[in-house]
């Protein structure tokens, strides 16, 4: 298992570099010269090539892709922002906290919510709440998160004044953005634990459970759930992945000085290694929450425990050997 | 009394395309420690008929259409749930067709053993996974391999757990719909053995549904031959063996490929059996019985011998004087 | 007589039965109508099902309106898209002025208008350009497996580390605001899910034996391909499409809202809520009627998906 996790790590590194010269090079390739952008509207060729020397941009691609890489993998320098000539890095940092706690808070909640909700929509199939809670889910799932967000800041900000409408300088102005990132994660949980419940209450080894006895409460909590719960595990990387990529949008709405507002103003600006810098950040966050999702999965799945534990191939033998003994 | 008697039962499974009768004025008695093998193909109606003595069936397709299910004299269809839940599992208990889809596969062994255990005795959860793990000896399992998954075993002992569960009990009534179809000619026979011989120390009455005459022949006192959701004939063992009297029986035991004879070919019954969604009028097997005529219109199960019933005018050939 | 008129004489339940279901007498006129005699082509069992799900009709009905309120829209509305009337500002819903007018005077009905043309073109210019990526990809990495699947596939992992909303703002950011970019930007950053869709859908195609008769009669691989295999992972192709627009719709608007996407002359629905933002304290219609658009397309076209994935799916039973 260990050795699982090891391996899963070491295979981050190459994603990683991967990730950082694809979004490098999306960036290299953009029209427009950072040089002359910073320079202004008149500058002479000695100015610029100055400058140019300055920020490393008069090198061939390949060799500016290489220190990059080089800075970013050995000293965590993701270069300095074309504005302001602050590290990348530190600014990502003081920025990092807001977005993250949006995030996570949100998806968390979104499944407290979702997966209770699924399943009593399910052990209710074919009655009115089942069509309730789906008639709701469908109608729920054509509202984005900033579409969410637009219509709840008209409604407490401003018509209603209870929120503040933008900023987080106290813990109110959390609960808007983070319902915006309640949202979207939980219509998809609740359809998908909905979904996952109706078709593991029809697997034979329910059919088993009942044939014991046991009370239809307590099939669905012990023999149903650990089941079904399984896909929706699988979707909270994604949850996770959409919240932090949502957070531009979010964050923009409440004026959250977070990751997603540091990105809009290097998109505004042109500041390139500001928004690689934040892209690969976001990127590997995700990796990460992929990697501790698969591991949960692990801990409710046995089978899966057992094909990550030594590729299975020793438990397999030994699982022959002892079959053969107890037949004899 | 008899401890289980069904009456007249009939089952449908309704969808919103179609409605599929699936058992029909089905009537069986099995008293206590006796084996019934309930006999047919695919399709029969047999696993239906076992589903519906224990209620558990689908819930929104399947309708009991009329009947009556006695165990031990009490209704079982009009039985409340939770007079329904101390029976399933302690009085009557079932073992499934496909033991790899019929454990929980990630709940360990024992705790699956253990849950029937616990349901029907107040007792703690560790003795409960004692009793477990002393069930597994039984079955011939080690009892140390109870704290693993289904996944780690093979069809032949995930079977064992099964019978395992279904007896933890000490149920008076065992359902087995083909316990031994999904496993290997040897395992079979050793899981057949072992049931057997635990059914002969327990005492406990069993449903032995298959469509193998060899297993019936081994394990049953008594057998039904169900057709296209019907009982065609039923009688003890020995009338069903040496005197068949119904074209579908006589046809089943013809069919059975001979070790000792040498033959040109083989004698299977022609035709299909009719869709259980659109069963055709009168005699359900009439289009493939070769002594059909023109008086085969609807038939009853009637007694033609002592104890032995079958629903046919034929009755190979041997015909009563005036029924 | 038909079964369901034997049906109905055994009507009388002897012994009752354990069932809640409520009795069923009054659904039986109703079965005897559906068990005449329909013909089984498949796709004739598709439009059958998909005809029987009420949400995916409304859905589609709806998704058909909206498309043609964009396809006509400049027939449906006097007002040009850019006439701009500042006296006339911030008026609310009335005959004249439907959806009332914006900040520059302008009317919102007809900016809503284009901007639905704008929204929807450029979400299906991305559909097309995911959906042929992809079943190019997918069709190589699929069928002709090796290295190119190795390649094809890593690429595809390396791609999906990166949230998607957030692969389409680097993209959009490199290539700047306009139509094509967006519609491109988007289309890459829905590339991924389908290529894996497609190729494993290729993979369990290939295997099978009528497309090992067609290459062993000759036909060489890319005719094998596109006749034999395409179209039958045609299926999960079209509920993905039909969910994809959906997805294109909020990925473009919220280019759009953040300064991306598209940008003003050319309306669109989300750069009018970016307006509607800067002036929602003192016009609110600015920032809730494109909303709402968006909120009706999705609604239908995530209904259209729906339907199509359950008519398509055979095995879901109720």
């Amino acid at each position: 298992m260990v050795k699982y996790i090891l391996k899963r790590i070491l295979w981050m590194i190459p994603i990683m570099l991967c990730v950082a010269i694809i979004v490098f090079t999306i960036m290299y390739f953009t029209p427009g010269d950072p040089v002359m952008a910073i320079l202004g509207s008149s500058y002479t060729q000695e100015a610029y090539e100055i400058k140019a020397q300055e920020m490393g941009l008069n090198q061939p691609f390949i060799a500016q892709l290489f220190n990059y890489l080089k800075n970013v993998v050995t000293k965590f320098d993701f270069g300095q922002s074309y504005i302001n000539n602050r590290p990348v890095a530190t600014q990502i940092i003081e920025r990092f906290q807001p977005t993250f706690i949006i995030a996570v808070l949100g998806v968390l909640l979104s499944q407290l919510i979702a997966i209770p909700v699924g399943v009593m929509a399910a052990t209710h199939h074919m009655k009115p709440l089942d069509y309730t809670v789906t008639s709701l889910c469908v109608i729920l799932a054509a509202i984005p998160g900033f579409l969410l967000a637009v219509f709840l800041m008209l409604l407490f900000c401003l018509k209603l004044k209870w929120l503040p409408a933008a900023g987080i300088t106290n813990w109110t102005g959390y609960i808007l953005p983070v319902m915006c990132s309640v949202f979207g994660p939980m219509v998809a949980s609740c359809r998908m634990t909905r979904s996952s419940m109706l078709e593991v209450v029809r697997q034979d080894y329910i059919r088993t459970a009942r044939a014991k006895g046991v009370s239809e409460r307590d099939v669905i909590r012990r023999h149903a759930l650990k089941n079904a719960l399984i896909p929706v595990l699988t979707m909270l990387g994604m949850h996770l992945g959409g919240a932090m990529g949502g957070s531009i949008l979010v964050e923009t709405i409440f004026t959250v000085p977070g990751l997603g507002t540091l990105m809009k103003q290097a998109i505004y600006n042109q500041d390139y290694p500001l928004i690689q810098g934040c892209v690969i950040f976001i990127s590997f966050i995700m990796c990460m929450m992929n990697l501790l999702t698969d591991l949960a999965y692990a801990v409710v799945d046995p089978r899966v425990y057992d094909q990550m534990s030594d590729g299975g191939k020793k438990k397999r033998r030994k699982k022959a050997k002892k079959n053969l003994e107890v037949a004899a | 009394m008899a401890l289980l008697e069904i009456k007249d039962l009939s089952i449908h499974y309704e969808t919103s395309e179609e409605i599929v009768q699936a058992v029909n004025n089905v009537s069986l008695a099995i008293e206590k420690g006796e084996t019934l093998g309930l006999v047919g193909e695919t399709g029969a109606g047999k696993s239906t008929t076992a589903y519906g003595i224990l209620r558990v069936l689908p819930e929104h397709t399947a309708r009991y259409i009329s009947g009556q299910i006695l165990y031990e004299g009490n209704d079982i269809i009009t039985m409340p749930e939770s007079d329904m839940r101390h029976i399933r599992g302690a009085e009557i208990s079932m073992i499934f067709q496909d033991p790899m889809t019929a454990l929980n596969p990630v709940v360990r062994v024992a705790d699956q053993i253990a849950e029937a255990i616990a349901q029907h005795n107040s007792i703690s959860k560790a003795e409960a996974v004692q009793r477990a793990n002393k069930m597994l000896e039984v079955v011939g399992i080690p009892a140390e391999r109870g704290s693993e998954f289904p996944h780690q075993f093979s069809g032949g002992m995930k079977q064992r757990v099964v019978i395992a569960m279904a007896l933890a009990c000490s149920p008076k009534l065992l359902l087995a719909d083909e316990p031994t179809t999904a496993l290997d000619v040897t395992i079979q026979a050793q899981v057949l053995k072992l049931m057997n011989e635990l059914k002969k120390t327990l005492n406990t009455a069993m449903l032995l549904i298959t469509h193998d005459l060899g297993v019936v022949a081994e394990s049953c006192d008594k057998v039904a031959i169900m057709y296209a959701s019907e009982i065609v004939e039923c009688g003890s063992l020995e009338d069903i063996f040496d005197r068949p009297m119904h074209p579908y029986t006589i046809g089943l035991f013809k069919s059975i490929p001979s070790l000792d004879k040498s033959v040109e070919r083989l004698m299977p019954i022609a035709g299909l059996m009719p869709d259980p969604s659109n069963l055709p009028e009168g005699c359900k097997f009439g289009p493939r019985c070769p002594h059909a005529t023109e008086r085969c219109g609807k038939q009853e199960l009637l007694e033609a011998a002592p104890g032995h019933f079958v629903r046919c005018p034929f009755r190979g050939g041997r015909e009563a004087a005036n029924v | 007589m038909s079964i369901t008129e034997k049906e109905k004489k055994k009507a009388p339940h002897k012994g009752g039965h354990a069932h809640k279901h409520p009795d069923r007498g009054a659904r039986k006129p109703e079965k005897e109508h559906k068990h005449r005699a329909r013909k089984h082509s498949q796709w004739g069992d598709v439009w059958f099902r998909l005809r029987r799900n009420k949400l995916a009709i409304i859905g589609m009905s709806l998704a058909l309106i909206l498309v043609l309120l964009a396809v006509f829209a400049p027939v449906l509305t006097p007002y040009d898209e850019a006439a701009q009337d500042i006296q006339n500002r911030f008026q609310m819903p009335s005959w004249q002025h439907l959806m009332g007018t914006d900040n520059f005077g302008r009317d919102l009905f007809t900016r809503v208008l284009y901007g639905g043309r704008t929204s929807l073109l450029v979400a299906c210019l991305a559909l097309i350009v995911s959906i042929a990526a992809a079943i190019v990809l997918g069709a190589v990495a699929g069928y002709y497996g090796g290295w190119a699947e190795t390649i094809i596939m890593r690429a595809t992992d390396m791609v999906q580390a990166v949230p998607p909303m957030l692969f389409a703002v680097t993209v959009s950011a490199a290539l700047g605001p306009g139509i094509w970019p967006t519609a491109l930007a988007v289309g890459i950053s829905g590339v991924a899910p389908n290529v894996r869709l497609l190729r494993g859908q290729i993979l369990a195609v290939r295997s099978q034996e009528y497309v090992e008769a067609a290459v062993a009669t000759g036909s060489n691989g890319v005719a094998v391909m596109f006749k034999q295999i395409l179209p039958n992972v045609l299926s999960p192709l079209i509920v993905s499409a039909s969910m994809g627009i959906g997805g294109n719709i909020t990925a473009i608007s919220g280019l759009s809202f953040i300064g991306l996407g598209v940008q003003p002359p050319i309306s669109e629905w989300g750069n009018i809520m970016t307006n509607g933002l800067d002036y929602i304290r003192q016009f609110w219609p600015l920032a809730v009627f494109p909303g709402i658009m968006i909120m009706l397309t999705l609604f239908a076209f995530n209904c259209t998906g729906d339907g199509l994935r359950d008519a398509l799916d055979p095995k879901l039973k109720q």
